[in-house]
């Protein structure tokens, strides 16, 4: 059973030191007291708890004091002063031993070696506690040398606090801004998405103004309170059209692909009983629809993405499963469950909603590349999938939503003021369960297929993604706590103006100084990112680009010369005899795209990249990865000391480092006055051996494997075999692996 | 412009690699084709399945060409299975020939001569020489054993190399006693010697008719080097292998010794010796862990005739892809790239290397002499020039694989070097550091791998009671304590300690994934960083250019 290790059973490891052993060594008295942020309020504490390092299965672990506050679960290491190994790569916020409110999945207690789901009341109090979270930790806490009723009072908070429906405004953030002082610089590049002038930039930098206009219907939210205050709509679009139906059966402007094709969203009308009504909701939309065929606009593909794509139901049901396999009570249910890894992978079906969702992207790309046509995508509400759809679509089709600015910018544009239910989705509030769904998750993971595919293409790292996905669950920021902008606004200002001087200033996920520190917000940064090799002139602010470094990577200029030649020529040729000819016949073809998107497909992959133009995923089986990093950092087991990845990564940025400090060496002998404005390149350097789930996994996290065989080891061995040699070769066998 | 060597281009392919053969017509069911089932329609499409994983589909329109399209088919099936050659060890000529009859597409080249020294062959061993032997031990720095010559003429044990590595102490002639007792005549003998003092061993297992409690080998064995120390061992799952400081030197057997065994040794070498990790290492060990070891390789690749019996396993397959696994879990750790495993992959069914034509070294070496006077079995003489006009006088030799010049250019050989990997502090390995001292000398333990795990206690006449391994030391003291090396954070340098959990192995798609058409738009090789190096070293030349310019 997977993160259901009720049974401890037999013990696989033998551990020669009790918890109560190491607490003979009585810590020093020293008053351990939580860091608090602004606004954060102690609510209840416990000495004396033990933290178990989870991972190793033994009795080895750590006592402190658990406390929990209005924002966070914290443990406070009794030693923690002689915390001289500082990891590299650091939240400021939430600390390796906190955990926000928010990003508390699930509490199990045992009670006698029994596993039992904590939430609301409880009667009895358990010994032990597992806190498992949304960023896929698991905390094992004994409270068996904690007073009963620090117990007591400890358990039921963090339950309460964690588990229990909450108002919105008891949510930490607005705690936190009343009390913060606000400094938010505003040397933010980040488009907000928030003032009719940014939708008009962003008009203007597509292109889409001689067809789409903004408007301001919407002001006072008039119009609807799940619409964003200014959106954009085809120029044709009347005003009473829009407060006809509170925008429904309106398309929403996205994004204008180069050739003038845009793509499109639009919220379907609610199911009608009354036959009239649905008549003229019909004639409505078939107006609609012939207004905005007509030239100047293109033709019309509608998508109804309710019907091609999984429903929020059964993505919510295989991310359910599918974050099972990681979160894993120690390793001795780890190696039991690997032997079936790949088959539970598979039995998910997390990866094929990724792939199918990829493959609805590269269909409306070709729509839009090839074919010409505008896409309207349609859903319920059009703030679920249509998100998804168009913001891979526009990471896909341009090159601005792979720079950082640009890909904040679309997330600001499609979700925070496109009206994402980040609130109902994440369930942060313990609403409703109905609602979960990780919509915004899904878009991540789906991303990262492809920054792994094309790591030059981005500007920012899969680090980058994995720590955006973490501040899902960070309430300090407006950015992920609101199910829309009208949400945003009246509680912003509201009831608050009794109690406040002035409306709460919320912070922005984007400030990320908040959260990390200059060394660490390297790491969100890729420095292989190739750039544009020169600034496009449509390109608004140029000044966003000034702060990058102009590298000369061989991948911006050589073109073919390295693409081209092992094997080169006679694949080419290879492919001449397979392509187009009835191949289907003997390549298995039960999943092939239609037609013309196989040879859109296939003739994209065909070509060199171009790193700044038309990016499609692999969307073969294979291709499609889990996110090792996001998803098994916290397993030691699968992380390789000195391997992955990150081991050439490190090798590049050397070389890197040396070009760079060459190049201005030649600068300066050229030209006398040159800028020393050369950083170098971050950290890696000197640190002898990264683990391959770099910067995440700490180093003195440690593991073993079970001493006595688990299945795998089992099949290899006749059963009796093994229960001769148990007693005496136990041991051994422990020390040899 | 891209190879030169035996096959032109990417539609190529030597007939020994052909899979499965499959024609199709509208008309019928596809039909897999074989010298004893021929064609009964016309195609119109035919599709090569190769052993390496390529696709080849040719369709022939209809336009009269339909009686050659029929003929080609055919031909194809029967010229594959001719080419096939008779067992290995089989009486005669093996059956290799030339493919005459074989369509445009597929025709073989002629060879080219060229005599261009291979760089990677001078700088790699082959251990067909003494010399190569000596040299091999002496930079493992295995004090205690000795090269002997005693199988020179292979009389000793027909399927091992001439040079073995044995306990000094060992003469030949308690040696020569030994050697009736294994199965194959394989005795044990030194595969690798661990810097720390451990060594590993491998060995067949016992012949059926043996006694094991005879004391020929009891006393072979204990003569071996007193100084059995530290040991290395601990075999995982797939591959891994880790160090513990438990001392004895561990002796996997198999019941042949040619097959897991030659596995295993590599791998382990690959993860403790840095050495093996280089291009030249790599290829080094291949050769004497596989090709001198007497690795079945006609018969594990399935070269043979259909009609001998199937002992078709993809040993050394396998060993590849744990070696990409490896290469991929450690990309800076390795002197070479995928695409070097993919050429070596490759060149596993091309008919015209000597490494994987033979089992043993003395087949090959008997191939190169064109008859030898009485043996129990003949010599793979009377096989043919691919060309059929050569060389005359000097006897005619196969390539090892490792002349990449035949197959490949110059360019494509740049692409197997990885210019991350440093190959290490290659050559020294510090010979023998002293052995924690109370284990030295006194404590021989001595590990065997049966069924998949190492236990003690392993040779039946080992004559002492079972030494009972020093206990487990409360983790608590943790760091090198015998808890294994997986605890430690730090694993010694020079050793790759694998992630065997199911989400660290990978598929090798570049390999298996070669029919896809995607998979061959992308390109048989992962980009690399050569590109960034080469231009490091064009702006130093620039600067130095620059520099010498400059009056001082």
């Amino acid at each position: 059973m997977l993160g259901g290790g009720a049974r401890a059973a037999k013990p696989s490891f033998v551990s020669y030191i009790s918890p109560e052993e190491i607490h003979i060594k009585e810590p020093i008295e020293k008053e351990v007291n939580p860091r608090l942020l602004p606004g954060e309020l102690l609510l209840c504490e416990a000495s004396t708890v033990y933290k178990y390092m989870q991972e190793d299965g033994s009795n080895r672990g750590t006592y402190g004091k658990l406390v929990c506050t209005n924002f966070k679960i914290s443990f406070l290491d009794d030693d923690s002063a002689s915390d001289d190994n500082e990891p590299q790569f650091k939240n400021k916020i939430v600390g390796e031993n906190d955990i926000t409110l928010q990003c508390v999945d699930q509490i199990y207690g045992v009670y006698d070696e029994k596993k039992k789901l904590l939430t609301g009341q409880l009667r009895k109090y358990p010994e032990k506690l597992i806190i498992y979270c949304k960023d896929l930790r698991v905390f094992n806490f004994c409270l068996r040398y904690t007073k009963e009723e620090e117990v007591k009072r400890i358990v039921s908070g963090i339950v309460h606090h964690s588990q229990t429906p909450k108002l919105l405004k008891r949510l930490f953030l607005f705690s936190y801004a009343s009390a913060a002082p606000n400094n938010t610089d505003g040397r933010n590049q980040t488009v907000m998405f928030e003032t009719l002038e940014d939708w008009r930039d962003e008009l203007e930098r597509t292109k889409g103004n001689v067809k789409y206009k903004a408007v301001t219907t919407n002001e006072g939210y008039r119009v609807s309170e799940k619409l964003p205050l200014y959106f954009v709509v085809p120029l044709c679009i009347s005003e009473e059209s829009i407060l006809k139906y509170e925008g429904r059966g309106i398309p929403i402007w996205c994004w204008s692909c180069h050739n003038g094709a845009a793509l499109l969203k639009m919220s379907t009308f609610p199911k009608e009983q009354d036959d009239s009504t649905s008549q003229m909701q019909k004639a409505f939309l078939d107006g609609i629809y012939k207004t905005i065929s007509k030239p100047p606009y293109e033709l019309l593909k509608l998508d109804d993405l309710s019907s091609s794509l999984p429903s929020l139901q059964d993505i919510q049901t295989a991310y359910t499963r599918f974050k099972q396999l990681f979160l894993i009570d120690n390793c001795t249910d780890f190696w039991a469950t690997d032997v079936k890894w790949f088959s539970l992978l598979e039995s998910t079906n997390w990866l094929e909603i990724i792939r199918r969702v990829l493959k609805k992207a590269i269909e409306v790309a070709e729509c839009l590349e090839i074919q010409h046509t505008n896409v309207l995508l349609i859903e319920e509400s059009a703030t679920d999938l249509c998100c998804v759809i168009s913001s891979l679509v526009q990471v896909m089709m341009d090159s601005y939503s792979r720079t950082k600015s640009g890909f904040q910018s679309l997330i600001q544009k499609e979700w925070v003021i496109g009206g994402h239910s980040f609130l109902d989705r994440c369930n942060h509030l313990h609403k409703s369960e109905k609602e979960e769904a990780p919509v915004f998750l899904l878009l991540l993971n789906c991303v990262w297929q492809l920054v792994q595919q094309y790591p030059p293409a981005f500007e920012f790292t899969e680090t980058y993604l994995t720590v955006l996905s973490d501040s899902l669950y960070v309430p300090i920021f407006s950015t992920f706590f609101f199910n829309s902008q009208h949400q945003r606004d009246t509680n912003k200002s509201g009831e608050s103006l009794k109690t406040q001087s002035g409306p709460f200033r919320f912070l922005t996920v984007w400030d990320w100084a908040v959260q990390f520190d200059p060394k660490a917000q390297a790491f969100l940064n890729n420095p292989l990112y190739a750039e544009k090799p020169k600034p496009d002139k449509s390109q608004r602010k140029t000044a966003r680009f000034k702060h990058q470094r102009q590298l000369s990577l061989p991948l911006t200029q050589a073109k073919p010369s390295t693409k081209r030649g092992f094997f080169r020529e006679e694949t080419d040729h290879l492919i001449k005899n397979i392509l187009g000819k009835r191949i289907g016949k003997f390549i298995n073809s039960s999943d092939e795209p239609p037609n013309s998107l196989r040879e859109f497909y296939d003739s994209w992959h065909s070509k060199p990249v171009d790193y700044h133009g038309l990016l499609l995923p692999r969307i073969d089986g294979p291709e499609i990865k889990v996110w090792a990093q996001r998803y098994l950092r916290w397993i030691p087991e699968a992380q390789l000391h000195g391997g992955g990845t990150i081991a050439t990564a490190a090798k590049i940025l050397d070389l890197m480092e040396e070009v760079q400090s060459l190049q201005v060496k030649m600068d300066e002998e050229h030209s006398q006055a040159v800028s020393g404005d050369v950083h170098s390149v971050p950290m890696l350097r000197n640190s002898a051996r990264l683990s391959s789930l770099f910067p995440f996994a700490l180093l003195q996290r440690q593991s073993v494997k079970p001493a006595l065989p688990t299945s795998t080891w089992k099949d290899l061995e006749d059963e009796d075999d093994l229960v001769k040699r148990d007693d005496e070769f136990v041991d051994l066998s422990g020390d040899m692996l | 412009p891209g190879s030169r060597g035996l096959l032109h281009s990417e539609d190529e392919v030597a007939l020994p690699c052909i899979h499965k053969l499959v024609a199709a017509s509208s008309f019928s069911k596809p039909k897999v084709l074989t010298a004893t089932s021929t064609l009964k329609f016309i195609p119109e499409e035919l599709a090569v399945f190769c052993r390496d994983f390529r696709l080849l589909h040719f369709y022939f329109p209809e336009n009269g060409l339909a009686p050659q399209a029929f003929r080609v088919a055919n031909a194809i099936a029967q010229a594959r299975e001719a080419a096939a050659w008779l067992g290995d060890a089989a009486e005669g000529h093996d059956g290799w020939s030339s493919p005459g009859e074989a369509p445009p597409e597929e025709e073989e080249e002629e060879q080219e001569e060229e005599e261009d020294e291979e760089e990677g062959l001078s700088t790699m061993l082959l251990f067909e020489s003494l010399r190569d032997w000596e040299k091999e031990l002496q930079r493992l720095g295995a004090a205690g054993w000795r090269v002997s010559a005693v199988n020179e003429r292979f009389d000793m044990a027909p399927s091992l190399p001439q040079y073995l590595w044995v306990p000094s102490g060992l003469l030949d002639h308690d040696l020569k006693r030994t050697f009736a007792h294994f199965q194959e005549r394989r005795v044990p003998r030194l595969s690798w010697h661990h810097p720390g003092g451990g060594d590993l061993l491998r060995a067949a297992s016992f012949h059926p008719a043996s006694q094991p409690g005879s004391e020929d080998v009891r006393e072979a064995l204990l003569r071996s080097p007193a100084r059995w120390g530290h040991q290395d061992g601990g075999w995982k799952r797939m591959e891994g292998a880790g160090k513990g400081d438990t001392p004895s030197p561990s002796c996997p057997p198999e019941p042949s010794d040619r097959d897991l065994n030659c596995l295993l040794a590599s791998l382990v070498q690959l993860l403790g010796d840095p050495h093996a990790r280089s291009l030249p290492g790599f290829q080094s060990l291949v050769q004497r862990e596989w090709v001198a070891a007497g690795h079945p390789f006609p018969r594990r690749l399935g070269l043979l005739r259909r009609d001998t019996p199937r002992e078709e396993a993809p040993v050394f397959l396998l060993f590849l892809d744990c070696t990409w696994q490896l290469l991929w879990q450690f990309p800076a750790d390795f002197g070479f790239t995928e695409a070097f495993l993919l050429a070596l992959h490759d060149s596993s069914f091309s008919p015209y290397f000597s490494t994987f034509r033979f089992s043993c070294q003395r087949q090959r070496g008997h191939s190169s002499v064109s008859q030898l006077p009485s043996q129990t079995y003949r010599p793979m003489g009377g096989w043919q020039d691919p060309g059929g006009h050569r060389r005359g006088p000097h006897t005619c030799t196969f390539p090892p694989v490792w002349a990449w010049g035949r197959r490949y250019s110059r360019q494509q050989q740049e692409q197997f070097r990885n210019p991350v990997g440093p190959p290490a502090p290659a050559e020294s390995l510090p010979p023998g550091t002293p052995g924690d001292p109370c284990l030295c000398g006194g404590a021989r333990l001595v590990l065997t791998l049966a069924k998949g795990s190492l236990c003690p206690h392993p040779l039946p006449w080992w004559s002492r009671p079972p030494l009972r391994p020093p206990h487990r030391v409360s983790p608590s003291e943790s760091q090198g304590t015998p808890g294994g090396l997986l605890r430690t954070c730090q694993p010694p340098l020079g050793l790759l300690l694998p992630c065997t959990a199911g989400p660290c192995i990978r598929l090798w798609h570049r390999c298996y994934l070669r029919g896809l058409p995607q998979e061959q738009q992308r390109g048989r090789l992962a980009p690399s960083v050569a590109g960034l190096a080469e231009e490091l070293e064009l702006l130093q030349d620039r600067l130095r250019a620059w520099n010498m310019r400059r009056p001082h």
